[in-house]
C-alpha cells in the first residue's frame, strides 16, 4: 500500500472511528458454542499389509497403507478408494500426482491468515505423519501435517450396504498460522478409464450423466468441473437475462457411478450446505475420469478496494479468506449398489435413505388424487416511467376460471396465487396484505370458499429471499444479507438484495397473522433454489444455518397456515414440503454431460408433488406433454383471466401466453391424461427409468406399471406393445 | 404544455428506471421498442460437431455452405482445405493439396457449393476464386477480374463468395458486392454503402483546412462483413453500418429492401464499454427466413423476407453446450436447422427449429403466397403457443383489411400495437361509413358548425354583459365567479388581470381549487379521450393521479419560478396574483382539450396534420393567455415580457434540475459514504 493512499486511508479513518466503534462493539452476540464428538478408538492398527478392518452383511472393509478398498459380497465387486500400479501406471505420473492418486483426502489450505494464497497437497506429497487407529467396524486415520501444523482424521467404517466416510470437527485441529480451506475426499473412489463401461451421474437439474466411452469425443468439454450443492448467492442474483445460466440447479447431495457393471451413490449426509461436487475428466494428467466430493472449511473471496490514490475508477483484486472455520462435522455416505447400479439403482438407493432418515416425508396418500396445478397470476406493477397496477386476474375471476375448469370435469386443484397481496407480484420484499384491486379480503374469501367446494387447495405466493433495492419496505442495516467485508450483497447494478434468516422469520411471522382463512398452504419462492451465508452484524449465519432457519421457517407455516410449497427442490426442504415448482425437465447443458435423466424425479416421486414451466409456456407442446408423462409430473399451467399483452410492460413479461380462454382444452385434456390410467401411479414411487432407444422410453413404478413413452413420428413395438408415434401406453403391473 | 411533459418525463426517466427486479427466462426474445420481450423457445441445440474423421481437428474455420442435399462443406482456413461433409456428418472428401499442386489453397476464407455440384472456393491467400469439380478435379479459377476501371493497384482478396443461377460470381470486396461475369470479367459493383451524414463531419468540411479536408475524404463508408445469396437469387448482407441498416436485402439494382432502421443490439464488454452488433454472417431459406449472426453476443437474429424479426435466439457466448465461443459463419439446411460455424471451437453447433417457430415459418410463408385463409390459420397456431406474438397478429390484421374486416383488423392492430396498420384499417372504415351515411353526416356537421357559431357568438356577448356587471361591482362574490372570469378571459385578458389584481380576495381558494380540478380533468380527459392512433399513450395506461400531479407541478413551478424573477424585474404582481392568472389563462386548453380528443376520434394517421394543427393553436393560444396575464399584472412592455418570460423559462429549468440533482446526488452521497465506510471498516479489521 502506498503512502499516500495510507494516509488518505488515515484521515477518513479518523472521521469514522467513532461510528466504527459503534458498530463494532455494538452487538457482539455470544452463540452457544456447538460442541462436537470425537469418534472413538479401540487402539491403533498397523497397516503395512492390508488388513480387514470392518465388515458388515454386505460389505468387507480393508485397510491398506494409507488406502482402504471395499469389497460387496453379493455380487463380488470391490472398490479402491486410491489408484494402484495394477491398475494405473502410476510410477509414470510426476511425484505431485503420484501423491494425489495415493491419497484418500487432498486438503486446500493457506499458509496464513494476513497474506492468503490457496495451495494444496495430499498426505503423501507432504509427507503427513498418517496414524491408524481402530474403530468400530472401520479404521480412523489421523493425517498430521506436520509442515502446516494442521492435523484431521478421516474416519471409514461400514454399516449394511454403506461406507461412510467422516471427518469429525473435534479432530481438525490448526496448531500453527496454517489455515484449512477445503477438504477433498476420496477422489479416486469409482475412477474410472475411458475404456470403462459405464458413467458418472451428477445432480445438475434433473440428473445429468457423464459416459466415459464417449469421453474421447467430448474435446470441447471442460477438464473438470467444481459445482457448489445448493447453488450461491451470486448465482442467484446473476440468473437474470436471456442468457443461459453459468451454473446448473444442484438440490441433491448426490452423486453417483456406474463402472463396469456395478455402481454406488454417494449422498453427502453432514456438511451438505458446505460442499461441492467436482468431477475431473480423463483430459487432465491422470487419465481417469473422478467423481468426489470436496468439504469447504472456509470460504474465500475476491475482494475489490477501489484505489484511493487513483481516478476513484481502479480497483484492485485479492484474495481473502473466512477467519473462522465452518465448524461442522462432514460424513459421505457410499451406498454400494446390488445389481447392475444403473442410474435407477443409484435413485432409489437415495429415495430409501432419504425416507428412513427423514430427510424425505411421504406426503402423497393412496387417497389423493392427481391435482391440476393451476397458478393465477393476479397482477403486478408496470416498469413504465409512471407505475400502474396492472390487473390480470381478480379473484372473482379466477373462481371464474376455477368454476369453468371443475365443470369440465377436473376433481382436483393445486390454485397458487401469484401476486394476491398489496401491488402484486414481484414488488419484494412485498406487502401482504390481501390485494385490494383484485377484490381484497372479501373477495379472496369468496375464492377460497368456492374452490373448498371444487376441491381446489389455495396457495399464496409470498417471498422472503428477495429484494429489490428500490423497494421501500427494508432496511438496508438489518435486513440484507452482508458479504465478508460487510456491504450488502447484491448484483452488478446494485438493483436486488437477498433477505437474511432473522428478518424472513420476523416478517413472515408477522405477515402469517393476517392471511386469510381457508387458504391450503403457503408457496414459498427462492427457499428451494439458493442458499446463501450472511456476515450481518457480527452474527455470522452460515449456509447451515440458513437452511435450517428456512426449515424452521416451512415448519412454522405447517403448523400455522396448514402446507409449504416450495420454488425449486433443495433437499433441506423436502421434509417440510408438499409441492415443488419449477423442477427442470433437463440438466442444465454442461459440455461433459451425455444425456439428462429424470432422477429427480424419481427420487421424489410418490413422495412430493412437482412441477415444471407451465404448459401453457411449452415451444413443442405435445412433445413436451410426453416429458411430463415420462417424468410424472403434474399438470400444470399459469393462467390469467386478461390476455397476457397486459404484462409486456412488467417484469413478468417472461408469461407470455396465458389467456385462460386459450388454455382452457388443454388444461381439460392435459388433466385427463396425467389423471386417467396415469393417476395410478400419482401415489407410487418411481422404481426404474430406461432409454430403450434413442426416442423411446420406459418408466416403472414400485406398483408394477409400466409408462413407455415414444418421442419418434412412427409408432413402435417393444416387449409386444405398440406404442403410438408421439405417445405413450401405460402398461398395467403383471401383464407386460 | 405537452413538450414540457415530455421533458419533465425524461428527466424522471433518467432517475426511476433503477431497480428493476427481473425475472429469469428462456434465451430467446424478440425486440419490443429496444426492450427485450420473452418468446417461446424458437430454437434448441441439437448437436456439436468437433470431430471430422482422420482430417482431425479444424484450425481457424472461417465459412461453411449447406447444399441442397445438406452436405457441409467448411472451409478450413487454417489447414489450407475444404471438407466436404455428407448429411450424417461423414467426412466425403478433404480437399488438401500440396505446394506443387495447382489446385493448392492458401487460407481459403470461403466455399460455395454450385447446383451442379461443383465447388467455388474463396483462395483468399491466393488472390482467386477457384472453380473446382464435385471430386476436386481443377476446372478454372480466377484471378484479379479484367477491367479497365478497377485500376492497377487494386487489391483482391476474395473471402466470402457466392454463384447465381445465372452464372454471375459474386464477392465482397471491401464496402461494395463486384459481380464477375464467367469470362472473370468485372460487371461492377453493386449496393455499395455509403458513408453516413455526420453533422461533426459538415462542420469540418466548412472550418477544416486543406489537409484536413484530404483526410476527412479518405474515409471510406463501412464495409460489408457478408452476404449470402439466396435459392431465390435475393441477395441478404450485413454491414456495421446502423445508420442505413446493418442487415440488407439487395434488389438487382443493389438497393436496400430492407427498412434502414438499427438491427441488433448493443451489448456491453467485460470492460463495461458498450459495443456495436457485429453481424459476422448471414444466410436465407428457401422460404426467404433470413438468420444473421451476431459475433458478441453469440445471438442470431431472424428475419422474415420483409424485414420484420422474428426471433431472437441461440444460447449465447459460454462453455455449455450449444454456446459459442467466436461464432464466424451461419448456414441453414432444408430442414430448417441452423449451422454455427466456431472458429475458435473449431466445431458446428446445430439448432433444431422448434414447433412454435416452425409455426411462424409456415405462417409467414402462406401469407407470402397469398394463401390469406391458410395464413389465418397458421398465424392462430402460433397465437395458440405465443399469445404476445405481435407480428402474428399484425398478419391476420393485414389480411382482415383485405377481408374488409376493419373492425376486427383494428381489433387486431390494437393488440399488435400497430397504429399505423390500425389507421389503415380505420380510414377505410370511415370511408364506408362516409358512404353509407354521407347525407346524416353532411346534416350533422352542418348543424355542429352552426351551433358551435351561434355558442360563441352567445359566449362572447355573456362575457362582456358579465364584466360590466363586476365592474360595476352588481355581482357579489361566490365560489363559482371564476366561471364568467374564464369566459372573460378569452375575450379581453386585460380586464381579467385588472378585476384580479383589484378584487382578488374575492376569489378564494375553493374557487382556485374548482379551477384546477377543471384542468386536470381536461388534460386527463384528453388523453384518455384521443383515438388510439393518435394518442402519445393509450388510454388504459392514462393515470389520472400522476398526470395531475404533473399538471399542478408544472403550473406552480411556474409560477413559482415567474414570481422569483418578476421580483427582481420590479414586477407589481403577487405570487397568489400569479397563480390565480396563471390558472384562469389555461381556459382555452381547459374547454378544448376534450372536445379535440373526441374530433380525434374521426381520424386516423392520415389526419396526424390536422390533429396536430388543433392542439397546436389550444396549446399557443394558452401559452398567448399566460404571456398576456404576466405583462399586464406587473405592468410590463412587450420587451420586458419576453426577457422575463425566457428567464422565467430557464429558472423553471433550473428548479426541475436541481430537484432532480438533489435526488441523484443524495442517493450517490448516501452510496459514497458508505463504500467509504466498509472499506475502513475492513481495512482496519485485517490490520492493514
Amino acid at each position: 500500500m502506498t503512502m499516500k493512499r495510507f494516509l488518505s486511508l488515515f484521515t477518513v479513518c479518523t472521521l469514522l472511528m467513532g461510528c466504527l466503534l459503534l458498530a463494532g462493539c455494538g452487538e457482539k452476540q455470544t452463540d452457544t458454542e456447538k460442541t462436537f464428538d470425537a469418534v472413538p478408538t479401540t487402539g491403533t492398527l498397523n497397516i503395512s499389509s492390508p488388513v480387514v478392518v470392518g465388515e458388515s452383511e454386505q460389505l468387507t472393509l480393508t485397510a491398506g497403507d494409507g488406502t482402504v478398498s471395499v469389497a460387496n459380497k453379493q455380487n463380488g465387486t470391490a472398490w479402491n478408494a486410491t489408484l494402484t500400479e495394477a491398475v494405473y501406471p502410476v510410477s509414470e505420473l510426476t511425484k505431485i500426482w503420484q501423491g494425489t492418486v495415493q491419497s484418500l483426502i487432498k486438503i486446500s489450505y493457506s499458509k496464513s491468515s494476513a497474506s492468503v494464497q490457496i495451495l494444496s497437497t495430499t498426505p503423501v506429497q507432504a509427507g503427513a505423519k498418517c496414524t491408524a487407529y481402530r474403530i468400530e467396524n472401520g479404521v480412523k486415520f489421523v493425517y498430521d501435517f506436520t509442515a502446516l501444523q494442521i492435523e484431521l482424521a478421516l474416519c471409514l467404517w461400514v454399516e449394511g450396504n454403506q461406507l461412510v466416510c467422516r471427518i469429525p470437527q473435534a479432530e481438525v485441529r490448526e496448531y500453527g498460522t496454517a489455515i484449512l480451506t477445503s477438504v477433498e475426499v476420496m477422489q479416486f473412489f469409482g475412477s474410472a478409464a475411458d475404456t470403462d463401461e459405464g458413467y458418472f451421474f451428477y445432480p445438475d437439474g434433473s440428473g445429468a450423466l457423464m459416459e466415459f466411452q464417449k469421453m474421447p469425443e467430448k474435446k470441447l468439454a471442460t477438464k473438470s468441473y467444481s459445482w457448489l450443492v445448493y447453488g450461491s448467492s451470486s448465482e442467484y442474483l446473476a440468473n437474470t437475462d436471456y442468457t443461459m445460466a453459468e451454473n446448473g440447479n444442484f438440490f441433491l447431495p448426490v452423486f453417483g457411478a456406474q463402472v463396469n457393471g456395478s455402481g454406488f451413490a454417494a449422498v453427502i449426509t453432514e456438511g451438505d450446505t458446505d460442499a461441492k461436487i467436482n468431477l475431473y475428466t480423463s483430459a487432465l494428467a491422470v487419465k481417469r475420469n473422478r467423481i468426489c466430493c470436496e468439504f469447504i472449511y472456509r470460504r474465500t473471496y475476491d475482494v475489490y478496494v477501489t484505489n484511493l490514490d487513483g481516478d476513484g475508477e481502479s480497483r484492485s483484486k485479492f484474495t481473502d479468506i473466512d477467519d473462522e472455520i465452518i465448524a461442522a462435522d462432514r460424513e459421505l455416505r457410499y451406498l454400494l449398489l446390488d445389481g447392475e447400479g444403473s442410474y435407477s439403482d443409484m435413485a432409489v438407493a437415495i429415495r430409501e435413505y432419504m425416507l428412513k432418515t427423514g430427510a424425505l416425508v411421504d406426503r402423497i396418500t393412496a387417497a389423493d388424487q392427481v391435482p391440476l396445478g393451476l397458478d393465477l397470476f393476479i397482477g403486478t406493477m408496470t416498469q413504465a416511467l409512471i407505475s400502474d397496477y396492472q390487473s390480470m386476474t381478480t379473484f372473482a375471476e379466477g373462481g371464474e376460471i376455477l368454476q369453468l375448469l371443475a365443470d369440465r370435469g377436473v376433481k382436483a386443484f393445486d390454485v397458487t396465487l401469484e401476486g394476491w397481496n398489496k401491488d402484486g407480484y414481484g414488488q419484494w420484499p412485498a406487502d401482504y396484505r390481501v390485494n385490494g384491486q383484485a377484490g381484497g379480503k372479501t373477495g379472496l374469501h369468496a375464492l377460497t370458499g368456492l374452490a373448498q367446494s371444487l376441491g381446489a387447495r389455495v396457495w399464496l405466493n409470498m417471498n422472503y429471499v428477495d429484494v429489490a433495492a428500490d423497494g421501500s419496505r427494508f432496511s438496508i442495516k438489518r435486513d440484507i444479507i452482508r458479504n465478508r467485508s460487510n456491504s450488502p450483497v447484491t448484483d452488478l447494478i446494485d438493483s436486488r438484495y437477498l433477505l437474511t434468516a432473522a428478518s424472513a422469520h420476523k416478517w413472515f411471522a408477522a405477515d402469517s397473522k393476517r392471511l386469510p382463512a381457508g387458504v391450503a398452504g403457503v408457496a414459498f419462492e427462492g427457499f428451494g433454489s439458493t442458499l446463501y451465508n450472511d456476515y450481518q452484524g457480527n452474527n455470522l449465519t452460515e449456509r447451515g444455518d440458513m437452511a435450517a432457519s428456512w426449515s424452521d421457517l416451512l415448519a412454522t407455516a405447517n403448523e400455522t397456515v396448514g402446507a409449504s410449497a416450495v420454488y425449486g427442490g433443495n433437499a433441506y426442504l423436502l421434509n417440510r414440503a408438499s409441492r415443488l415448482h419449477g423442477i427442470p425437465m433437463t440438466d442444465s447443458g454442461f459440455s461433459v454431460s451425455d444425456r439428462s435423466v429424470p432422477f429427480y424425479q424419481m427420487v421424489v416421486h410418490g413422495s412430493v408433488a412437482y412441477s415444471t414451466e407451465p404448459a401453457n409456456l411449452f415451444y413443442d407442446y405435445d412433445a413436451q406433454v410426453l416429458k411430463l408423462i415420462e417424468y410424472g409430473y403434474m399438470p400444470y399451467f399459469k393462467l390469467t383471466y386478461e390476455r397476457s399483452e397486459g404484462l409486456k410492460s412488467t417484469t413478468s413479461n417472461t408469461l407470455f401466453s396465458s389467456y385462460y380462454a386459450a388454455y382452457l382444452d388443454k388444461a381439460e385434456a392435459l388433466y385427463t391424461v396425467l389423471s386417467g390410467d396415469l393417476g395410478q401411479v400419482w401415489d407410487a414411487y418411481m422404481t426404474a427409468h430406461e432409454a430403450l432407444g434413442e426416442t423411446l422410453f420406459c418408466t416403472t413404478y414400485s406398483n408394477g406399471v409400466r409408462v413407455y413413452v415414444n418421442y419418434s413420428s412412427e409408432a413402435v413395438e417393444v416387449d409386444g406393445i405398440t406404442i403410438p408415434a408421439l405417445g405413450y401406453v401405460v402398461q398395467e403391473g403383471g401383464k407386460a | 404544455m405537452k413538450l414540457y411533459f415530455r421533458i419533465t418525463a425524461l428527466l424522471l426517466c433518467l432517475v426511476t428506471l433503477l431497480g428493476v427486479l427481473p425475472v429469469s427466462a428462456g434465451t430467446d426474445y424478440l425486440l419490443d421498442d429496444g426492450e427485450k420481450l420473452a418468446l417461446s423457445q424458437a430454437y434448441v441445440y441439437k448437436e456439436t460437431i468437433s470431430l471430422f474423421g482422420d482430417h482431425g481437428e479444424l484450425l481457424v474455420p472461417e465459412d461453411l455452405y449447406v447444399d441442397a442435399n445438406n452436405y457441409v462443406y467448411i472451409a478450413d482456413t487454417g489447414n489450407n482445405a475444404i471438407l466436404v461433409l455428407n448429411d450424417k456428418w461423414e467426412t466425403v472428401r478433404v480437399l488438401r493439396f500440396d505446394g506443387e499442386d495447382k489446385r493448392a489453397l492458401d487460407a481459403p476464407g470461403g466455399v460455395f457449393c454450385d447446383t451442379d455440384g461443383s465447388l467455388y472456393i474463396g483462395d483468399t491467400g491466393n488472390k482467386r476464386i477457384l472453380h473446382l469439380s464435385a471430386e476436386g478435379e481443377y476446372i478454372e479459377e480466377f484471378g484479379v477480374p479484367e477491367s479497365d476501371v478497377l485500376g492497377k493497384d487494386f487489391i483482391y482478396s476474395p473471402r466470402r463468395i457466392a454463384v447465381s443461377d445465372t452464372g454471375y460470381l459474386y464477392t465482397i470486396k471491401e464496402k461494395a458486392l463486384m459481380k464477375i461475369d464467367a469470362n472473370n470479367t468485372f460487371q461492377g459493383y453493386i449496393g455499395a454503402t455509403t458513408l453516413a451524414f455526420s453533422l461533426k463531419n459538415m462542420f469540418i468540411r466548412l472550418f477544416a483546412s486543406k489537409e484536413q479536408k484530404a483526410k476527412l475524404l479518405n474515409q471510406e463508408p463501412p464495409p460489408y462483413l457478408s452476404f449470402a445469396l439466396a435459392r431465390d437469387g435475393e441477395l441478404y448482407a450485413t454491414t456495421t453500418d446502423s445508420a442505413s441498416g446493418q442487415v440488407m436485402k439487395l434488389d438487382v439494382t443493389g438497393a436496400n429492401m430492407f427498412p434502414a432502421v438499427f438491427y441488433g443490439e448493443n451489448s456491453v464488454d467485460a470492460d463495461g464499454n458498450t459495443v456495436a452488433p457485429y453481424f459476422a454472417d448471414i444466410t436465407a431459406d428457401s422460404q426467404s427466413v433470413v438468420t444473421a449472426l451476431e459475433q458478441h453476443t453469440g445471438k442470431l437474429y431472424q428475419y422474415d423476407a420483409d424485414g420484420n424479426l422474428l426471433a431472437v435466439f441461440g444460447y449465447g457466448i459460454g462453455k455449455k453446450k450449444g454456446q459459442f465461443s467466436i461464432p464466424v459463419a451461419v448456414d441453414v439446411d432444408s430442414t430448417g436447422n441452423i449451422y454455427v460455424l466456431d472458429s475458435q471451437m473449431g466445431a458446428i453447433v446445430v439448432y433444431e427449429p422448434t414447433a412454435f417457430i416452425e409455426s411462424v415459418h409456415a405462417a409467414v410463408a402462406l401469407y407470402n403466397a397469398g394463401k390469406y385463409q391458410e395464413a389465418k390459420t397458421a398465424f392462430e397456431a402460433v397465437l395458440a403457443i405465443d399469445g404476445n406474438y405481435d407480428l402474428a397478429y399484425e398478419g391476420i390484421a393485414r389480411i382482415l383489411v383485405k377481408e374488409e374486416d376493419y373492425t376486427g383488423a383494428m381489433d387486431y392492430y390494437r393488440m399488435a400495437n400497430d397504429k399505423a396498420g390500425y389507421s389503415t384499417a380505420f380510414s377505410k372504415q370511415r370511408h364506408e361509413i362516409f358512404r353509407a351515411y354521407f347525407f346524416w353526416i353532411v346534416l350533422a356537421a352542418v348543424v355542429l358548425l352552426v351551433g358551435a357559431y351561434f355558442a360563441v357568438i352567445g359566449l362572447k356577448k355573456a362575457a362582456v354583459v358579465l364584466r360590466g356587471r363586476y365592474f360595476r361591482g352588481q355581482v357579489k362574490a361566490r365560489v363559482f365567479y371564476f366561471v364568467p372570469l374564464l369566459l372573460c378571459m378569452l375575450v379581453e385578458p386585460q380586464e381579467v388581470c385588472f378585476y384580479v389584481k383589484r378584487d382578488r380576495m374575492r376569489l378564494k381558494l375553493p374557487s382556485l381549487l374548482l379551477m384546477w380540478v377543471g384542468l386536470i380533468v381536461a388534460h386527463v380527459g384528453g388523453m384518455m379521450l384521443t383515438s388510439y392512433p393518435l394518442a402519445t399513450t393509450a388510454a388504459e395506461n392514462v393515470n389520472p393521479v400522476t398526470q395531475g400531479l404533473l399538471v399542478m407541478a408544472l403550473l406552480f413551478t411556474w409560477a413559482i419560478a415567474q414570481y422569483a424573477v418578476t421580483a427582481i424585474f420590479s414586477g407589481e404582481a403577487t405570487f397568489g396574483e400569479i397563480v390565480t392568472l396563471s390558472t384562469i389563462s389555461t381556459v382555452p386548453y381547459m374547454l378544448l382539450s376534450v372536445p379535440i380528443a373526441l374530433l380525434s376520434r374521426l381520424m386516423g394517421r392520415g389526419e396526424q396534420g390536422l390533429y396536430s394543427m388543433l392542439t397546436g393553436i389550444m396549446l399557443v393560444w394558452t401559452i398567448v393567455l399566460l404571456l398576456r396575464c404576466l405583462k399586464y399584472a406587473n405592468g410590463y412592455f412587450f420587451g420586458r415580457m419576453v426577457l422575463v418570460t425566457v428567464i422565467t423559462l430557464l429558472a423553471m429549468l433550473l428548479i426541475w434540475a436541481i430537484v432532480l440533482l438533489i435526488y441523484a446526488l443524495g442517493g450517490q452521497f448516501v452510496g459514497f459514504i458508505r463504500t467509504v465506510f466498509t472499506e475502513v471498516t475492513y481495512a482496519l479489521e485485517r490490520g492493514a
